[in-house]
Parts: C-alpha cells; structure tokens; sequence
C-alpha cells in the first residue's frame, strides 16, 4: 500500500484504495462533461433564442455605494404576509436557502435570519427560459435581491416559517455570490436531534466543524435565536439594575497582579515588564464604592486560564458583575440580586417567547421554573438534603459537582424550581475577603446561586475594615504586601458592601438547558480554541 | 460470598435453623445439621438443602416446576462463581451492574414472578458492590436499584440490618436533570 502513494495535484497522498475512489470520480466526472455538453447540445437551440428576460436577472455588479436606489422598496420577509393583496411588487434581500429549477419552474426558498418564504419563477411573459436557469444555478447562500408580488397560497407552505404566501420573482440579482462548496449545509446544521426518528436523516454537524465555521453556523435559526435571546439578559440585567439606582461602570482588564489567585491567570507582555488579564473585576468594583457609587455593576470580558476542556469552562467569558453597599445587613443585597434574576427570568419568558421557541425548534428546551420571592436554603440544608440522600460530605466541604447537581435535583424535586439561593458558605471553602459569620465562626456571610443544579453566581459580604482584611489575610497565608494596594483602599472611610458575579454564557446556556456553554458563546475561547 | 455468615443469612432468610455451618479443610462451606448430623458442602448444595427444610413462600416458589428449580440452580451457580468474584473487580462489575439493569428492566425477579432463591443468592452475592455505588450510579443503573430496592424492604431479607438508601432512583418523576 506504501508503494502505491502519489502526491495529487491539491497535495494530498493517496493510497490503492484512494486511487480507486479517484478513478471512480474521474469517470463520474467524465460522465457529468458528456452530460453538460449534450445538454448544451440541446440548449444551443434554446440559448440562441432571444431572452426576453434580458436584464431582469445575473449577477448584479459589486455594490461599491454607486447608486441609491432608495426607489426600491424592501420589506423584511417576517412583514411580507401583511403585504399580500397591498403592494404590487415589494423588493427583499435574503440569501438563497435553496434553490430547485425543473424544467419551465424554479423554487427558491429566501431566507432572512429565522425567517423564510418561498419564491417561485415560471416560465411566461416576465421570466424567460434563461432566467430559470439562472435561478436554479445561484449557489446555497448567496445574496440576492428579488422583485416580487407576494401571492396567497391556497395550501399552507409546510417548509417555510410564512407559509401563508409566495412570492412570484419578476427580477432577481445576485448581490454576493457565496462559494458552491460550502464546509457545511445550513440545513444539517440546523436538523434538530432527533434520536427517536429512525427514519428521520441523521446527518449532524460537529460541534468542531460548526466552531471552525462559525461564520454559517450562526446562520442557523437556532443560533440566531439563542444570541438574541443573550443580548436580551444583558439588556434585561441593565435596565433592572439602572431601574434600581445602580451605576454601569467600566473595570480595567490589564492588572498588575493576579486577584483570584495566582494560578489561573494569563501573562501578558507590558512594555519592559509583565502584566495579567483580570480574572474578575471584584477588586475594582469595591473600590468604585469605596469612591461613593454607592451601587454599580459591570459588564465585561473575565480571563480564566484554566486547563479544563468541560461542556461549562472557557478561557474567555462575559461576566455580569453587580457590588452595592448596604445599611446593616447583606441580605438587603442578597434580596436584590435574587429579585433582579427574578426579573431577568420574567422578562426572557414575556418578550422573548419567539426566539426560545425558535431555540426549541432544534434543542429539547425545558421551560425554566422559579419561585417568586427566589428559594434561599442555607448550606447547612443543603448538606442535611443530601445525607439524606445517601451523600456523604463533610460540614465544611465545599460542594462538589456532582453533589451540586444532585441537590439541585433535589431542591428540583421537592420546590419545583430551577433557580436556588444556597446563603451561609462555610468560611474555611471561600476566599480571604470574605466576611465570616458573627454568630457562627464556621459559616461566612457568603451564597451561591444555581440555575438547573449548576453555580453561576458565587458572592458574599466583603471585609470592608482594613485591620481585620489584613487579618484574614495572614490566616490564609497570603502575603500582605502584595495587596497593600488592596488593603489600602479601605482606609478611607468604606461602607459594608456586598455582590456577586454571573457568567453570561452560562446563565444562558442553563436558561435554555443547552448542554454545553460553547452554544452560548459566539466565538468560545478555551485552552484547545483561539479561532476565529 | 460462600461464606458462613452468608449461608446463616440465607438460612434465616427460609426460616430453618442452619445449624453448623463452617468452612472445611478444604474451605469450602459445610453445614452439619439435623439429629444425624449429617453434612453437606457446597453453597449451592446446601441451599438446596435448605430449600428443602423451608415452608417460606420463597423456598416454595423455587420448587414451582422442574423449569423454576433449573433455573434457580443456573442462578446460584452463577452467582458463586461470577457474580461474587466478579463484583470485586473494577471491571467486571461495571459489566455485570449493566447487564443485571438490563435484565431487571422487563422482569421484577430473577426467575418468573416470583421470589426465589435465585434473587436472595444474587442479592447476597452483590450487596458489598451495591452498597459502594454512590447515588448517580444507582440511578444509572436503575432497574438493578429498583429490584434491590424492593427486596431489601423485605423484613425476612433485610433481617434488621440499617437499609441501603435508594431515594434518588425515586427522583426521575420529577426532576430528571441535565448534562448528567
């Protein structure tokens, strides 16, 4: 088999058996030549006849800003059932779904985002035989811009989302012709996954190959669906949070030194020296309200270099970062975090229906369940539901994930909810700068939130007063000098604060009950991706 | 598995009195019973015996009909000389939890519908491993946890001892939990 290699004309070696497969698709393509040209043959007849379509079609030269036509009159496809029996030709732009002509016909499915209609051409006064052809040879994916009359159908369009109407095609150009072989059809990729259908065509798309073309990927209606709905947790968190009185501030990302914790930070270079992407804002955040802003949150990139190639772990996240000072007790905070993902959660199911539906057109999507007020269970239930159980952990022990899941389950179980608060964390399990408990020195003034069982927010009450942050500090074995920058914003007057952070890929991904985070991440960054 | 205490659990289990039962020079498991103190060796022999000695419903059902009693025997023997040495193994007793969870889900015992010797031997044969499983695998392999569950419950079988807890098998109804 050795011997029978041979380098191909585009690089590749191949073997007995690949010379084989190459002599078949050399017949094969013998074969489509004979075809073409006998099928010329008979078109040469055709060809010759005159085009009485001529320039109502073809490939429309590159758009470089040369003519306004603010003339034409473009209507988004999702408003073209109000237009039938209205307007007599409307124009619009979308990109070639697919495409079949046979013989004097040629239907054409348009589609703009999550929107599609078909569109028909058929041999007659307005559309010659050419521009048929033309029709039915445009590649999958291509821009084009058709002039039509929106016709109601008699019967309903199973394969298309406005399955009311049609569109017959009066002109059509090609605005930007996409490639004829595409990495991956649009179709496969958007073929929910079905594994009870046997009949069904089983044809997937990898989740590598769908990240290494994200540019189609993202075309799926699915996808589109799941970043619009991102966008709107984001809008959703500002405006419930600005409602409140808080304040957008914007954190530095180059830090000088690693805030979490050394391990998981990436170096970058600084000039001369050395400097390190921030792993959360959190230092910064206090310090906006130890400068009297009383309440802010942040919107931003959050850098974690952790070796973890995991279905929720990225290198490069979003993070939706909340701090506010309080009068006498964290709960005043607790209270507002929990309410504003009351709202957010209210606020995805009433104005974005649409685009959760449209996620679950392709994903099993399990309606989110909460309570309202949120359910707060103290870490020490949580601990007694899982003996329970049969778990066995320790007092202190920090949760882990598969006991997180399991009591998310249980809580699941027994609350019918799929949002909890789990409130007073053991001290030994949380960072230094958490204040611990008065009552009890075992337990710390610090909650977790889960969304289906997993953690997407980790908060606490900070330790506002310096002497006693310097003291934690030693406990932890932490060298004081390191965060004296840290220590030393305290030392001006600063009010008990408290907050906590989400990862906006994740509340996403477990809102929709997507199984893995890189869905919810437009380009996903971790330790085996950095492109596109 | 073929040891004393299990063969005296057994004996229990049947309500007869296993006399004395030990292992021989052999170390294979005797039992000496009755007025003739007359022997016998070998774990599936001697439930046999046992089975004989015994009005419990499960020793009845055993004898049900020449095709009940095979199948009993291929059960215990199987279960001495796989199911006991092979749950021991990291291995083999993936394998055998997958294949019992596979069986157990058309079937609620062992052989036909009704308790007989075959489930008490397996049962014995598999509690230590069973007992090892953390609450996910159980629900893993939930059929295999649903007849050990519903065994166990039997006062004649648990004969006392603290229950092996089972109550996330119960869960799926209502919340069945994502990326597990």
């Amino acid at each position: 088999m050795v011997e029978d290699k041979e380098n191909v004309a585009n690089g590749e070696q191949v073997s007995k058996k690949g010379a084989k497969k190459q002599a078949k698709a050399a017949k094969k393509a013998e074969q489509k030549a004979e075809n073409a040209s006998a099928a010329a043959a008979n078109n040469a007849g055709g060809d010759s006849a005159e085009d009485h379509a001529a320039g109502r079609y073809g490939l429309s030269e590159m758009i470089q800003s040369k003519d306004k036509r603010s003339e034409r009159n473009f209507v988004p496809v999702h408003e073209l059932s109000g237009q039938v029996g209205k307007a007599d030709l409307v124009w619009v732009r979308g990109r070639v779904h697919t495409s079949r002509a046979k013989g004097k016909q040629c239907f054409l499915i348009l589609r703009q985002q999550s929107s599609t209609v078909q569109c028909i051409l058929a041999v007659g006064d307005v559309i010659s035989k050419q521009m048929v052809k033309f029709a039915g040879n445009i590649p999958k994916e291509s821009i084009i811009d058709i002039q039509a009359k929106p016709v109601a159908v008699s019967s309903k369009i199973e394969s298309c989302t406005e399955q009311s109407l049609e569109l017959c095609v009066e002109q059509i150009f090609v605005i930007s012709q996409a490639k004829a072989q595409l990495p991956l059809q649009i179709e496969d990729a958007s073929r929910p996954e079905n594994a009870d259908d046997v009949d069904g065509l089983n044809i997937r798309v990898n989740q590598d190959t769908r990240l290494d073309n994200r540019v189609l990927d993202l075309r799926t209606p699915a996808n589109q669906a799941i970043f619009r709905l991102e966008a709107g947790v984001c809008r959703l968190f500002r405006d419930i949070l600005t409602d409140q009185g808080f304040t957008e501030i914007h954190t530095p990302k180059i830090i000088s030194a690693a805030s979490e914790g050394g391990a998981n930070v990436f170096t970058v270079s600084y000039f001369k020296d050395s400097a390190y992407l921030a792993q959360s804002p959190q230092l910064y955040k206090q310090m906006a309200i130890a400068a009297d802003f009383d309440k802010v949150y942040t919107v931003g990139a959050v850098f974690r270099a952790e070796d973890s190639n995991t279905h929720r772990h990225l290198t490069e996240f979003v993070g939706l970062d909340l701090e506010m000072a309080f009068k006498y007790h964290y709960h005043e905070v607790l209270h507002t975090i929990g309410n504003t993902f009351t709202a957010i959660f209210k606020g995805l199911r009433d104005k974005y229906a649409r685009e959760i539906e449209s996620v679950g057109q392709q994903y099993k999507v399990d309606a989110f369940k909460f309570l309202e007020p949120p359910l707060i269970l103290q870490f020490a239930e949580g601990v007694a539901m899982l003996r329970e159980a049969g778990v066995e952990t320790g007092d202190e022990e920090d949760l882990s994930t598969p006991n997180e899941k399991l009591l998310g389950r249980l809580v699941k179980a027994k609350y019918d909810t799929d949002f909890y608060i789990l409130d007073k964390f053991p001290l030994a399990i949380r960072p230094f700068y958490t204040m611990p408990d008065p009552n009890n020195p075992v337990y710390s003034n610090s909650y977790d939130m889960f969304m289906r069982g997993e953690e997407i927010l980790s908060g606490a009450q900070r330790i506002h007063d310096p002497e006693y942050l310097m003291e934690r500090a030693k406990h932890h074995g932490i060298d004081t000098s390191k965060i004296a920058a840290y220590i030393e914003s305290f030392r001006y007057g600063c009010p008990p604060h408290a907050g906590g952070g989400i990862g906006m890929e994740r509340v996403v991904m477990l809102y929709l009950g997507l199984d893995n985070i890189r869905k919810t991440s437009m380009f996903p960054r971790d330790p085996k991706r950095l492109t596109p | 598995m073929c040891d004393v205490a299990t063969v005296q659990k057994i004996a229990h289990c049947l309500g007869v009195n296993p006399g004395k039962v030990q292992l021989n020079e052999e170390q294979v498991v005797t039992r000496i019973s009755g007025q003739k103190k007359s022997s016998v060796a070998g774990f599936a022999t001697i439930l046999e015996s046992l089975a004989q000695e015994s009005k419990s419903e499960t020793a009845q059902n055993s004898k049900a009909s020449r095709e009940v009693e095979a199948q009993v025997y291929q059960w215990i023997e199987f279960s001495v000389l796989y199911v006991a040495p092979g749950s021991k193994d990291k291995h083999v007793s993936k394998q055998l939890l997958a294949d019992f969870n596979k069986l157990f889900a058309s079937k609620s015992y062992l052989v036909g519908h009704f308790i007989t010797l075959a489930d008490l031997a397996v049962y014995y044969a598999i509690y230590d491993l069973v007992k090892s499983l953390s609450p996910v695998d159980k629900e893993a392999y939930l059929n295999l946890s649903r007849w050990f569950d519903h065994l166990q419950n039997r006062p004649d079988i648990h004969q006392g001892e603290p229950l092996l807890n089972f109550t996330t098998i119960y869960l799926h109804g209502w919340a069945t939990g994502t990326h597990i």
